[in-house]
């Protein structure tokens, strides 16, 4: 597990400590506050072997297509666009102390060795493999040091070469877990989805998906992978065909696309869920928090998920009982007044339920 | 949605509605700087409602205080007091009414009656009458009803509260007031009282 983080120079951050993260974290803040920007950090410490990494939030936040000089490409991840100062990322991950460093290269010679070259700017082709350029490039140098032995774990580049974003290196070997963002402006495929569930039922643990799903839309019958075309998963509710799931309405797809991203995940994985109760009624949303809860449980996956909502944090006091003790936190991110500095306010559950009870401000 | 907000930098918590009354009932009458009053619903609560409370969005807290009940045990309620003050990060006096001063700001706690003795907010009722001849007559019903039987076994606990809700039902001019802490606010008690000179020293010193 995730169980502290920091983060340096990162998009609005200077520094922001997060000591006390949980299996189930809550963030919340106002608008501009760091919130997406926390999630996109934890996501790149652990997608750090992707070649897109330091563009893949900039899809995430509606940007299809990006331009101009390789400064700007790579700066829009540094703070204040100062590509002076490193990003810098500390994490506790399983009780080990590792750091991840991204400095920028300008004009690195990029060594002559296969290399994972990236797939198109915000698609979800898989990657290709090819050969880095002698010539110089503006670059990015990822190094992924444990604190403890002072021994560098990996070192990698990131580079663009031909309008694409490529990485060379000794990445992935530090052997942590997988890490899935999803928001409600970027969710899995429904091909992804039917990938991923494709995968589940030849484990032979669809069934367990299914009986999740009907616990919260129990007209669900079954859940079948269809192939034709791009891929999507069909539910069974009692019609005389069976519909593609998003026809069931929004909070089912996006259950069982959570589902699915636990199970891509796996054990010691961590799930990362922008907005998490946004687009679903409040009167549903107890029954999101239930099922995240179990999905933590069931595949030992961290989850953290910020929301803007207070009847989506109000919704979480249904775990109450579930979530005692360290296993659930709620923090907010506060900035402070006349300053860009923002500051993380930890609740315990019972502090949280305490607001929550009294009705008092905690976002 | 209506969501409360902290809008001051002192924030006093009461076990409950009765010390929140007494002590909204003094700042009015002592003219004191407006605060945040929380009543915690019991001495159970304290300690989590304190420090969720000091985690509302609001103005930093510069001054902290708690106000609860000895019960049957004054040092035993101070001691807790102290942990719950430590928990928010401020370093507590050693003894109640006093107020400490670091640079994370004003701290103390109230033990109910005096810091001393076990006892409740009720002895600071019996203590703080104004109306001697209705607390007069008070003592001879409840005399009364000693000699003749017709009193339930109460504990002396609930005797204090039984003859302070006398004395505010006495008191009633149009609306029988039932909480002590509503007395305070509605004047059936004396401010004034010796009694109550650690309570008023005690908000004075921490919302200067």
């Amino acid at each position: 597990m995730l169980s502290s983080f920091r983060v340096e120079w990162f998009k609005p951050f200077t520094a922001l400590d997060v000591p006390q993260l949980a299996p189930i974290t809550a963030i919340g803040g106002k608008n501009n506050c760091g919130k997406s920007s926390l999630l996109e950090a934890i996501f790149l410490f652990f997608d750090r072997t992707n070649p897109e990494l330091l563009l893949r939030s900039m899809a995430w936040r509606g940007f299809s297509k990006l331009g101009g000089t390789p400064e700007l490409l790579f700066g829009h991840a540094f703070h204040d666009y100062n590509l002076d100062h490193d990003i810098v990322l500390h994490a506790t991950y399983k009780g080990r102390r590792l750091t991840l460093r991204f400095s920028y290269h300008p004009q690195e010679r990029v060594p002559a060795v296969p290399i994972e070259a990236a797939q198109e700017f915000g698609s979800s082709s898989s990657p290709q493999y090819g050969h880095a350029p002698a010539a110089p490039s503006d670059a990015v140098k990822v190094i992924l040091s444990d604190d403890d032995t002072a021994e560098e774990l990996e070192q990698g580049l990131v580079y663009i070469d031909e309008g694409h974003f490529k990485l060379s290196g000794n990445m992935s070997r530090a052997d942590l877990a997988n890490a899935k963002y999803q928001s409600p402006r970027v969710r899995s495929s429904a091909a992804e989805d039917a990938q991923l569930f494709g995968l589940l039922d030849i484990e032979g643990s669809s069934g367990h998906l299914i009986d999740f799903t009907r616990q919260f839309f129990p007209d669900v019958r079954s859940l079948t992978s269809i192939a034709a075309g791009e891929g999507m998963i069909y539910a069974d509710v009692g019609l005389p065909k069976k519909i593609p799931l998003p026809a069931l309405g929004d909070g089912a797809a996006r259950l069982v696309s959570y589902y699915l991203a636990a199970f891509h995940v796996k054990s010691g994985g961590i799930l990362l869920l922008d907005e998490v109760g946004s687009g679903i009624h409040h009167s549903q949303l107890p029954r999101l928090w239930e099922g995240l809860a179990q999905l933590a449980e069931h595949f030992s996956c961290q989850i953290v998920a910020t929301t803007h909502s207070y009847e989506c944090l109000e919704a979480a006091t249904c775990l109450r009982n579930q979530l005692y003790g360290d296993k659930f936190r709620y923090i907010r991110l506060d900035q402070q007044p006349n300053s860009r500095e923002v500051q993380v306010v930890s609740y315990s559950v019972d502090e949280f339920c305490a607001a929550i009870e009294n009705g008092w401000e905690l976002r | 949605m209506n969501v409360k907000e902290r809008r001051h930098s002192v924030l006093l918590i009461t076990e409950g509605e009765d010390e929140e009354g007494l002590v909204r009932a003094l700042i009015k009458h002592l003219s004191l700087p407006d605060c945040d009053v929380i009543n915690a619903e019991g001495t159970g609560n304290l300690k989590p409602r304190t420090t969720a409370a000091m985690k509302i969005p609001g103005p930093p807290v510069h001054s902290l205080g708690i106000v609860r009940d000895a019960e049957a045990d004054a040092a035993r309620a101070a001691a807790s007091a102290r942990d719950i003050l430590t928990s928010a990060g401020f370093e507590a006096p050693a003894s109640a009414f006093q107020v400490a001063r670091t640079t994370k700001g004003a701290c103390g706690y109230a033990i109910l009656p005096d810091g001393q003795c076990a006892g409740s907010i009720e002895d600071i009722c019996l203590h703080s009458t104004c109306n001697v001849d209705t607390w007069r007559c008070v003592n001879l019903l409840f005399e009364c009803l000693e000699k003749s039987a017709a009193k339930g076994c109460q504990s002396e606990q609930v005797e204090r509260k039984a003859r302070v809700q006398a004395y505010l039902a006495a008191c009633a001019t149009d609306r029988v007031v039932h909480r002590a802490g509503l007395g305070f606010m509605k004047g059936h008690f004396d401010l004034d009282s010796a009694c109550l000179a650690p309570m008023r020293e005690f908000l004075q010193a921490l919302l200067k």
